[in-house]
């Protein structure tokens, strides 16, 4: 069982966490542990985009069916949500009765925290929890804050800083090999026993770090920068 | 021819021995007297109508001489000033020229007359004063005596350096022209004369004395300017009242004079007893302080004393035997020692050192006494120390050697001797080597070679059989001495560890308990935590289902929900009471005696005696031994390998145990032999591990669950060990191994 | 994500030895929103094997302990052996071990507690697990 504050000020399993599913664990306990039964994270880009939790990168257990279009999942720029987390940078917690939401509230929740966050990039991202919650203590929403800031540290560490990380893990240089000799991710699979998902993982990896966007291009940048031979 | 004053003049103008030129206001010669022309080397006529000019050295002087005539006026008062003046043939001399106003009839100045007065003769003449007066100084300067010049005023006239040198204080005071007392006085406020005193009474007496000696010079005196530097003063008046006086530096043959006494003083003072004897008459002549003091005598009352009156450490027998020599003259020192006698009648010892004076009108003995009551003290505590030292090392629990770099032997003790079995001195000569454990030669040599002027001590640990036969440990220093970076000598020091040792084994087996406990403790957290939590969450989950079914009015699955919290509550229940059965047993402390194997055997099977009536079971016991044991933990441990056996039987057919005792190399083996199902040999090990399943198709933890991580609980804790022989195929064998 | 699931039909693997999970999981599945999910059970890995070799499972959920094998490192990579490359998530009651560390090792793609699963963490995984990561410009065709 994960216990959130333990976990994340002295346990393990903020070290262990290597995926995006791990992420996705810490983050939802960590919402549960406040009382909150959702939570998205995801980037905060420009002005009248909105909320994107269809984003590359973002991660959130909101159900689909709140949101007008379960495909696109997206909280509009005029949602109080992100009017807040346009404007400050202090987390902070709204009540759902006095601001509508129009995706908020379609699922009877009554409070949403919300935790601004900036990756080491700069990039804004933005954390909510929406649930039952209807006031958080101050010490609460500061603890909150910070064991948020602290997991999505190891989020940017681990998953987003890869476009700045140069050099290749064993693991990737074997699957560039492979791809280089015409393998498919299925059969990569198969030769390092792994699944086609985390192959396709490892090459999205290798992709970002590269900043190439197909096989061919990261198979030629690989060769050209001696990762393979 | 009547001479007018006109003619006067003229003739007194031409018969001038000084040049006289008569220059005009416009600055022309106009005249001049023969004496000029000669002078100056012109003749008159090329005088007459010069400008002046030429006739200056230096074309400063007759610009300043010009204006200050130029223009001729009433103004104009005589000029007077000495310059140097140039010949026609360039020579230059000194001169003196006197320029005045040359008035006509009427009052109008007409030009001027310059009268030049050679002064070459002049200055030559002083040159010569002053160069006489620079040799007198000279020599005054060159001479080491001090020499001085006061006038009939008493006022300094001159003085060499030697002079200001002696009197290095008062010499800024000697400024000519000041009196003598004065640079007396001054000396005295500063120190110059260390016998002047040091009150004002005194330093005024002093004064008064010195300038009455001063005024009236008679015999040469000593006069003391610095504590070791002494002056022999003479004075003398001259027929023309000056007053003149010579200081001779005569500190060496003072320091001579004072050095004989301070000599006498030191005798006098020396902390050694002194005394000069009379060898003809053997009577004291002189004794010094430390002498007087020590026999508490005064001069005179020893002088009256014969040496047997405090000489007591020796018979008039003795002492002539020892002077004898000495009165013949064939030694000149004799040492001995003897016991003086005090006034008071108490006594020291002594050591004296009697000397034969002969350069003096008659032999005298000089003899140099030290009161060795102290040197006796520190001497006789030397010895105790040493004694003491000596039965320390004799009674050390260590051992002592000290040998050869080759590890010959120059020194054992006695407590090493003893545990060898040798006398010391049998065993000095023989190699170290000799008499260590053949197996640990090998390694105490590497040991010692790797000894080194940098490193020259080591320790280490060595077993050593006894004479009786057990083996002691002992921790070995050895020293390398080295010597010029050559070995010279061994020094080893052994000491008896074997207690430490043993006390370390007993904390290391400590340890080693402490951490099977731990780990113990660790499973048995991780199991309440693991396999407790894992029911509870199925109930909780359950029951939540049952409650969402009941109020959907969903019956369907409602048993088979409730069956299942059932079940698992049934499981924690069996889980709870064993983790405590094995708690309670796991950490019990042990409490070993002696007994016999089969007792516990029986025990255990009687203990289950309705499982074993069910099963039809029978027990065969093999070899009966005696074991040490801690019986009830024993009894348990059989007891859950037969309940194993009981549990995992074949079906349809009778339960058959073997047990068979006995000794092996390592200690005793019983071995638990069954007809049962069996168990995979690779789980050989985890069936060992609390509520491990032994097979995959049990319930959730049927039975105890933890009755094998017992047995090895209670062996582990008796340093034995349990394992299934993976050997066996039909049926499961057990081996449990106690140590010897 | 693979060619064979054309029906849209997700079909996802249970191997745990207590059958009391597969009911519990079968309830928590319902609770999601995806209801496109089929469940299928065994208890032990030799059958999980076989269910794999006959084909059609896009997904496996693999129970840590499964008697009489120690955990997942044992049984994971049989999985793979038996040609499956889909994604193998381990659940366990307990998933602080050290040794969970390294699961991506042992071809097994994430892990989760027993207690931590709910609909929407189910949602989530099928979701993450059944999307392609690469762009299409980055499918094979391009290669």
């Amino acid at each position: 069982m994960l216990v959130t504050e333990t976990v994340l000020h002295l346990g393990p399993e903020l070290e262990r966490a290597v995926n995006r599913m791990d992420f996705f664990r810490l983050f939802k306990s960590l919402a549960g542990s406040h009382g909150f039964s959702y939570f998205g994270l995801t980037e905060i880009l420009a002005d009248d985009q909105g909320i994107n939790l269809q984003h590359v990168h973002a991660l959130h257990n909101l159900p689909h069916a709140w949101f007008d279009d379960p495909k696109q999942q997206v909280i509009e720029a005029d949602d109080p949500v992100f009017v807040y987390l346009q404007q400050s940078s202090a987390p902070c917690v709204i009540d759902m009765n006095e601001n509508h939401s129009a995706v908020l509230t379609a699922g009877g929740s009554r409070s949403v925290a919300i935790v601004p966050l900036h990756a080491a990039t700069g990039k804004r991202h933005g954390l909510i929890m929406v649930g039952e919650a209807r006031e958080l203590e101050h010490q609460a929403l500061a603890l909150l804050a910070l064991d948020a800031a602290l997991i999505f540290q190891r989020y940017f560490e681990v998953i987003l800083s890869l476009d700045s990380i140069s050099g290749l893990s064993d693991r990737e240089i074997q699957i560039v090999r492979w791809t280089s000799e015409g393998k498919t991710s299925a059969e990569i699979a198969i030769i390092l026993g792994l699944s086609e998902h985390t192959v396709n993982s490892y090459i999205a990896a290798v992709l970002r770090k590269l900043h190439v966007v197909n096989r061919a291009q990261m198979v030629a940048s690989a060769i050209r920068s001696g990762l393979i031979t | 021819m009547q001479p007018s004053p006109e003619n006067l003049l003229k003739a007194l103008y031409e018969t001038l021995p000084d040049p006289v030129l008569i220059v005009n206001e416009h600055r022309i010669i106009v005249a001049a007297n023969p004496a000029a022309a000669e002078k100056f080397g012109y003749s008159t006529d090329e005088l007459s109508g010069m400008e002046p000019l030429a006739l200056y050295e230096s074309i400063e002087d007759a610009k300043e001489v010009g204006a200050a005539l130029y223009p001729i006026g009433d103004d104009i008062k005589m000029l007077h000033r000495r310059l140097s003046l140039r010949r026609k043939d360039g020579s230059v001399f000194p001169a003196e020229l006197t320029v005045s106003k040359l008035d006509s009839s009427g009052d109008e100045p007409i030009g001027l007359v310059a009268l030049v007065r050679d002064l070459s003769e002049i200055y030559q003449v002083q040159e010569e004063r002053l160069r006489a007066e620079a040799i007198l100084n000279t020599a005054l300067a060159s001479i080491s005596e001090g020499f001085v010049v006061y006038d009939d005023q008493d006022r300094l006239v001159l003085c060499n350096d030697a002079y200001r040198d002696i009197y290095p204080i008062c010499n800024p005071a000697m400024q000519i022209g000041a009196t003598f007392e004065s640079i007396v006085r001054y000396g005295v406020d500063r120190g110059q004369y260390p016998d002047a005193g040091e009150t004002q009474e005194e330093r005024e007496a002093w004064i008064a004395q010195r300038l009455q000696r001063h005024r009236n010079p008679g015999e040469p005196f000593v006069q003391r300017v610095r504590p070791d530097r002494f002056l022999l003063v003479e004075e003398r008046i001259t027929e023309d009242k000056l007053h003149v006086g010579v200081r001779t530096d005569v500190s060496v043959l003072s320091q001579a004079k004072s050095e004989a006494e301070r000599l006498g003083l030191i005798i006098e003072n020396v902390a050694q007893e002194v005394y000069l004897a009379s060898m003809t008459r053997e009577q004291l002549i002189s004794a010094n302080k430390a002498a007087r003091d020590n026999l508490q005598y005064s001069m005179e009352e020893l002088r009256e004393l014969s040496a047997a009156d405090f000489i007591v450490g020796s018979t008039e027998e003795e002492r002539a035997v020892l002077m004898a020599p000495i009165v013949s003259g064939e030694t000149k020192v004799q040492v001995f020692n003897t016991v003086h006698r005090r006034k008071d009648g108490s006594t020291y010892p002594c050591r004296v050192r009697l000397e034969r004076m002969d350069d003096l009108h008659e032999p005298l003995a000089l003899a140099f006494v030290e009161d060795i009551t102290e040197r006796l003290e520190i001497e006789n505590a030397l010895k105790q120390k040493e004694h003491e030292f000596q039965t320390l090392v004799r009674n050390l629990p260590d051992f002592i050697t000290r040998a050869k770099p080759d590890t010959t032997l120059t020194y054992v003790n006695e407590h090493y001797a003893r545990s060898v079995g040798l006398a010391p001195e049998d065993m000095i000569g023989r190699k170290f080597m000799d008499f260590v454990p053949e197996t640990e030669r090998q390694v105490l040599a590497e040991h010692l070679a790797g000894l080194t002027q940098e490193q020259p001590l080591n320790t280490a640990e060595q077993a050593m059989p006894t004479l009786s036969g057990e083996t002691l440990w002992y921790l070995w220093s050895n020293l390398m001495v080295f010597e010029n970076g050559e070995p010279v000598e061994l020094v080893s020091v052994g000491r008896d560890i074997t207690e430490v040792r043993e006390a370390q084994d007993r904390i290391a087996r400590q340890s080693r308990e402490l951490k099977l406990r731990n780990s113990a403790l660790e499973q048995f957290s991780a199991v309440v935590s693991h396999d407790l939590k894992a029911p509870l969450r199925q109930i909780r989950l359950f029951a939540d289902m049952i409650a969402e079914d009941v109020s959907a009015g969903k019956t369907d699955d409602l048993a088979t929900f409730s069956g299942y919290i059932s079940q698992r509550s049934e499981a924690m229940e069996e889980m709870t009471s064993s983790l405590l059965e094995y708690s309670q047993l796991a950490y019990q402390r042990i409490n070993p005696e002696n007994f016999q194997l089969s007792e516990a055997l029986n025990l255990a099977w009687n203990n289950l005696a309705v499982n074993v009536g069910e099963a039809q079971a029978t027990l065969d016991v093999e070899g009966d031994v005696t074991v040490y044991a801690d019986f009830n933990l024993l009894t348990q441990l059989f007891q859950n390998l037969f309940a194993n056996s009981l549990k995992y039987r074949q079906p349809h057919s009778a339960v058959e145990i073997k047990a068979r005792a006995r000794h092996v190399p390592d200690g005793l083996k019983i071995d638990v032999e069954d007809n049962g199902i069996g168990i995979d040999p690779e789980q050989a090990e985890r069936i060992f591990g609390v509520f491990q399943r032994l097979h995959a198709d049990e319930k959730l933890y049927s039975g105890t669950g933890i009755g094998l991580a017992l047995c090895r609980r209670i062996i582990e804790s008796h340093d034995g060990s349990i394992y299934l022989d993976t050997s066996c195929q039909d049926g499961a064998r057990f081996v449990v191994m106690l140590p010897a | 994500m693979s060619s064979e699931q054309s029906d849209n039909q997700i079909r996802i693997l249970l191997v745990d030895d207590d059958p009391a999970e597969h009911i519990l999981l079968k309830r928590k599945l319902k609770s999601a929103e995806d209801s496109s999910i089929d469940l299928d059970y065994v208890s032990d890995i030799g059958s999980a094997v076989d269910v794999v070799k006959a084909g059609g499972i896009d997904m496996i959920f693999l129970d840590n302990r499964l008697v009489p094998n120690n955990d997942f490192r044992e049984t994971a990579p049989q999985l793979r052996g038996a040609g499956f490359i889909g994604p193998i998530g381990i659940i366990s009651s307990d998933i602080s071990g050290r040794y969970f560390e390294q699961f991506r090792d042992f071809g097994v793609d994430f892990k989760i507690g027993k207690d931590e699963i709910d609909g929407t963490v189910i949602n989530f995984i099928i979701k993450e697990y059944t999307q392609d990561q690469l762009s299409e410009t980055c499918s094979e065709d391009y290669m």
